[in-house]
């Protein structure tokens, strides 16, 4: 009798998983429906929401996109997780939004995804953190990969006890994370040049996940493991305000160098004169990327730019970009010190 | 027949509560030695460990995780569990830390601990009013007010992030400051866990959970109030992990969407890895600190001992293994000469000897 | 007509109206929700998490947990990809890769049953051991690159039609799964085992060796979700399909299995995850954010298993029917407490019975 009812009831799973299967079978080769209106909807995916960069971002895409006609949604997952990222993507392709703008949790495995949606005829532009090239049309970084790593070692060179010599750490984030793996490996490579020589890195700390906790442990750790080490260059907001605040707490401002790329609001407590135990650290503009992912997305849309070296295409205040290959900046870093923290304003 | 044998088995347990009392402490103190072995061989062997600053910031560490974990142990021992402590700890940094800061004066402190434990206990009795009224397992309850703390925490954070600036001085000082050379957070984490012991151990309420964790049903035919002490646990382990919260932004000043992302089972592992039990009943509230404490040494010195990121994970994963075991069969040496017999009856998964035998027989 | 009756009041059937809610008011809303694109991306992007389900699913009924499975899924993931980047043959890294899985669940079966400790430390330790091995041999890196079978297996489709083969699969494997459980000996032993082991051990179970399978099925399982994730996202990564791990646990439990062990069928597994599924994509096109989504999950939950009267009826009259059964009155057995401690009680008090017998 217990067996039969199992029997009933997998036949309605069988019933139920048909049920959705079968117009699938029916409607075979029919692409997605979208309305086409007046504004065009895109998507924008962040790594997760809830932070600050990427609220700004969307900010800067849903201000842009009002001038030029295009209704920039914004919505992703809770926690940093690529897997669910690509729920985001197939649903902006089945609710007929024509483009997708994403910050890549890692470079792979969203790709497949991205690859069928352009299959799709939904244009796909990167910011933040690129896909594969299958995958999209253009990234728009924002600032470029070569000057996020000369500003991050010229800041840390210029504060060592001798100049530009020393042995120091990166305090990265998650292993997979595809820009800050780009900007770490610039980093390693532009060692060679003769101005940085005589600095060396003693190790690249990646935490288990992007959040404080993991960052300030791992931070201790590698501090112990180097003794050697006179500074720290953290590439991500979250790690850099967990290695000041750590610092601060312990005593140990003096004793390294802090700089990295950092959000102003959580960086300024530490630059005052009562705690001055950060002198530098850059950042460039999320709202800027977000309004210069808008335009590059209205131009792809319009089929005006395809990565092409030399396609040029016009954005807000910023008079005209010109694409230098298939990855476009949205503007120069912006070094922070104690003279302009304060008057950052986002 | 069924009514007798319940009966019989209540007045046996409670009987033998005292002798209970007696193994939980025998196994606390299996896991002392432990923790005293790891700390001897790291302090001979690893010159970065025994630092002050090393040892303070490990114990500061373990502070807010075991004070957390003390909570999830109450709910824990009456055969329940809280999957929502992490949600708990990251609304409760948010809100703590933006209410309190509109608040001036002395009694800003006083407004920010009572904000902290009253959030906590609020988010608590959430959860035991689906287990009491909406009848759910609290497994279930738990992992669906995880989904919903967890997207109440990103709607309040308003896609933005509480900075330091905006975090009151005594708060973001608290971290810093210590009293008697031993930092606030360690004193917070000793007087919890000196109050929630003298609650389990001498209060109607304690036996109470003792009672529900042994043996539910029968704690409700002796009359223990089920739903009344359902309350009281989800709101303690609630105003506990609000408590850490309010620690949390104390301790990392910043806190955006991702604060107490991952502790729930950081802090679950604390308590079971102290030995208390998750089929109830077992356990004190000093297991699950020292569950904390030998959770954080051993990635403590894991990651002093230089090895790669990526080893360490791996390291980490076998030493919770290893030290699970060990402290499992030292502590079942410790407690077979209290009267194996009695203590199997009641644990009968627990006895390797009839389950192989059994086992055995069937295979063979 | 009991049998009507009770199929009407199942748990799995309250599911299945939860299900077809879902898809005709969002269609209502929306009108993309049944469009073969929709309906064929959710259903890849979910056959992942129905695999570990499916795995994992027996080991709850047992009353063990296995936290270790988005380990083995990334560790025998990124060996297979591993071995397959370095230029051996697909059917041989598989069956690799798949090997280790069945290691990686034997491990875990043997610490928790013969050293008798508690399933979620272990499966909590081994869970940062597997993928910390998985960090150990690929580092940050990706690969990308497979070869053209296995990026079939899990991105194209039945041949003729727009069901991805993927999902075919992981519905054969439910198929298998459901056989094992619910039709052979060692299916009702699982819930021997997971009302009372005491008991089940005096009914002649090989309760060990129940327990040790379960664990070796969920990293098998693991395993297969490892491979369909290579073909599914093109993509070996250390550390990856960790997010999968909540929902998996999310989707068991909705299915109506018993946190404690004791209860559950598979096709409820199934219909679970297939309602998580239509629910997340509807929202989702519905523009609801990621914690839109999660927070809908949540009150599913409540929702599915705290509110309807409907289920209470049902679990009235199933204890009724239990009761007349087993001639045991279990006069106020957890009238009080819990969902899930009474109906595992319930099955404790037929097994008890089998015992006596």
């Amino acid at each position: 009798m217990k067996q039969r009812s199992i029997f009933m009831k997998s036949a309605m799973t069988l019933a139920l998983a048909s049920a959705t299967l079968i117009p699938v079978g029916l409607m075979a080769g029919s692409g997605p429906a979208g309305a086409a209106g007046k504004t065009v909807k895109v998507f924008m995916i962040p790594k997760f929401t809830g932070i600050a960069p990427f609220t700004d971002a969307a900010n800067g895409c849903k201000t842009e996109g009002k001038k030029i006609g295009l209704k920039c949604l914004y919505g992703g997952p809770t926690t940093g997780s690529a897997t669910d990222q690509v729920n985001f993507i197939n649903n902006a392709v089945s609710a007929g939004d024509k483009g997708i703008l994403i910050s890549n949790d890692d470079a792979a495995t969203t790709n497949p995804a991205l690859v069928k949606a352009e299959k799709h005829g939904v244009k796909v532009v990167t910011f933040d953190s690129d896909a594969l090239r299958t995958g999209r049309s253009i990234y728009v970084e924002g600032t470029s990969t070569a000057s996020i790593a000369t500003t991050e070692l010229d800041m840390l060179g210029s504060q060592m006890a001798t100049p530009y010599s020393g042995s120091f750490i990166i305090l990265s984030a998650q292993a997979t994370d595809s820009n800050q793996v780009q900007w770490n490996a610039q980093v390693k490579a532009d060692l060679s040049m003769p101005k940085y020589s005589k600095m060396t890195l003693a190790a690249i700390i990646n935490p288990p996940s992007d959040s404080a906790a993991d960052a300030t442990s791992s931070l201790q750790a590698a501090i112990a493991a180097n003794p050697g080490i006179s500074g720290i260059i953290s590439p991500t907001t979250v790690a850099i305000a967990a290695a000041a605040q750590y610092l601060t707490t312990n005593n140990l401002c003096k004793k390294y160098v802090l700089t990295g790329l950092g959000d102003p609001n959580q960086m300024a407590p530490f630059m005052t004169t009562a705690n001055n135990c950060v002198h530098s650290f850059a950042l460039w503009n999320f709202t800027q990327e977000g309004t210069v992912a808008a335009c590059a997305m209205k131009y792809v849309l319009a089929g005006k730019l395809t990565g092409k070296k030399g396609q040029t295409f016009k954005c807000g205040r910023v008079k005209e970009v010109v694409l230098p290959g298939q990855t476009v900046s949205a503007g120069a870093a912006v070094v922070y010190t104690s003279a302009n923290v304060k008057s950052a304003g986002f | 027949m069924s009514a007798a044998i319940v009966t019989a088995d209540v007045a046996g347990s409670s009987a033998r509560r005292g002798r209970i009392g007696t193994l939980a402490r025998r196994s606390d103190t299996a896991l002392i030695g432990l923790i005293v072995i790891i700390t001897l061989v790291a302090t001979a062997t690893l010159s970065d460990f025994r630092t002050l600053s090393n040892i303070n910031n490990l114990l500061n560490t373990t502070a807010l995780i075991a004070i957390v974990a003390v909570g999830e142990a109450v709910v824990i021992l009456a055969r329940q569990i809280d999957l929502s402590v992490g949600a708990i700890v990251g609304i409760c940094a948010y809100l703590v830390g933006e209410w309190s800061g509109h608040v001036s004066g002395p009694f800003g402190p006083v407004v920010g601990v009572l904000l902290a434990l009253g959030l906590g206990a609020a988010f608590g009795l959430g959860n035991a009013l689906l287990v009491n009224v909406f009848k759910m397992p609290a497994i279930i309850a738990t992992l669906a007010t995880l989904s919903i703390y967890t997207g109440l925490q990103i709607i309040v954070n308003n896609g933005s992030q509480l900075y330091l600036t905006q975090v009151p001085k005594w708060l973001a000082g608290l971290r810093g400051n210590a009293w008697f050379g031993i930092g606030t957070f360690i004193w917070i984490a000793v007087i919890v866990l000196v109050a929630v012991s003298f609650i389990l151990r001498r209060t109607r309420f304690g036996r109470d959970i003792y009672a529900l964790g042994s043996n539910p049903e029968a704690a409700v035919y002796l009359g223990v109030k089920i739903r009344l002490r359902t309350y009281q646990i989800f709101a303690l382990c609630g105003a506990l992990a609000g408590l850490g919260g309010l620690m949390y932004t104390s301790q990392f000043g910043n806190v955006d969407a991702t604060a107490g992302s991952g502790m729930n089972l950081t802090v679950i592992a604390a308590a079971v890895v102290g030995g208390v039990s998750l089929f109830g009943g077992a356990g004190t509230a000093l297991s699950a600190v020292l569950g904390a404490l030998l959770l954080g040494e051993i990635q403590n010195v894991l990651e002093l001992t230089r090895i790669s990121i990526f080893a360490e994970q791996t390291l980490q994963g076998a030493a919770i293994v290893i030290a699970v075991a060990v402290y499992a069969v030292v502590s079942r040496r410790l407690r077979r000469p209290v009267r194996r017999e009695a203590f199997l009856s009641e644990h009968p998964t627990l006895d390797p000897a009839a389950i192989n035998a059994a086992g055995g027989a069937a295979n063979g | 007509m009991d049998k009507v009756r009770r199929l009407v009041l199942s748990w799995e059937a309250g599911l299945v109206i939860l299900a077809i809610l879902v898809v005709i008011i969002g269609q209502a809303v929306d009108h993309d929700l049944i469009s073969s694109y929709n309906l064929q991306t959710t259903a890849l992007n979910n056959v992942i998490l129905l695999c570990l389900a499916l795995g994992v699913a027996p080991v709850i009924m047992t009353g063990d947990i296995d936290l270790s499975i988005v380990g083995t899924l990334a560790l025998s993931g990124v060996v297979m990809g591993d071995l397959m980047a370095h230029g051996t043959s697909a059917g041989l890294a598989i069956t690799v890769g798949l090997a280790i899985s069945l290691v990686c669940g034997l491990i875990n079966g043997l610490l928790v049953v013969l050293f008798d400790l508690p399933a979620l430390a272990v499966t909590l330790g081994t869970m940062g051991a597997y993928t910390g091995i998985s960090f150990l041999i690929l580092g940050g890196l990706a690969i990308t690159t497979f070869p053209s079978s296995v990026v079939s297996l899990g991105s194209s489709n039945l041949t003729g039609t727009q069901i991805p083969f993927a999902v075919v699969v992981v519905l054969v494997i439910a198929a298998i799964m459901a056989y094992l459980v619910h039709f052979t000996t060692w299916g009702k032993s699982l819930f021997a085992v997971g009302g009372s082991r005491k008991a089940a051990l005096f009914s002649g179970i090989a309760v060990n060796r129940v327990r040790i399978t379960t664990f070796v099925i969920s990293g098998f399982l693991a395993g297969v979700a490892g491979l369909l994730f290579l073909g599914n996202y093109q993509t070996a990564q250390a550390g990856m399909g960790a997010s999968q791990l909540l929902p998996a646990i999310t989707a068991v439990i909705l299915g109506g299995v018993s946190a404690y062990g004791g209860t559950g069928t598979i096709p409820g597994v199934v219909i679970a995850a297939i309602l998580l599924a239509l629910l997340q994509s509807a929202l989702g096109l519905h523009g609801f954010s990621g914690e839109g989504q999660t927070m809908a999950v949540g009150f599913l939950l409540i929702i599915a298993i705290g509110a309807p009267p409907l289920g209470r009826s049902a679990r009235d009259w199933w204890r009724r029917r239990r009761a007349d059964v087993v001639e045991i009155a279990s006069g106020g057995t957890g009238e009080s407490k819990g969902g899930s401690t009474s109906t595992s009680g319930a099955s404790g008090v037929e097994v008890r019975s089998t015992a006596v017998n």
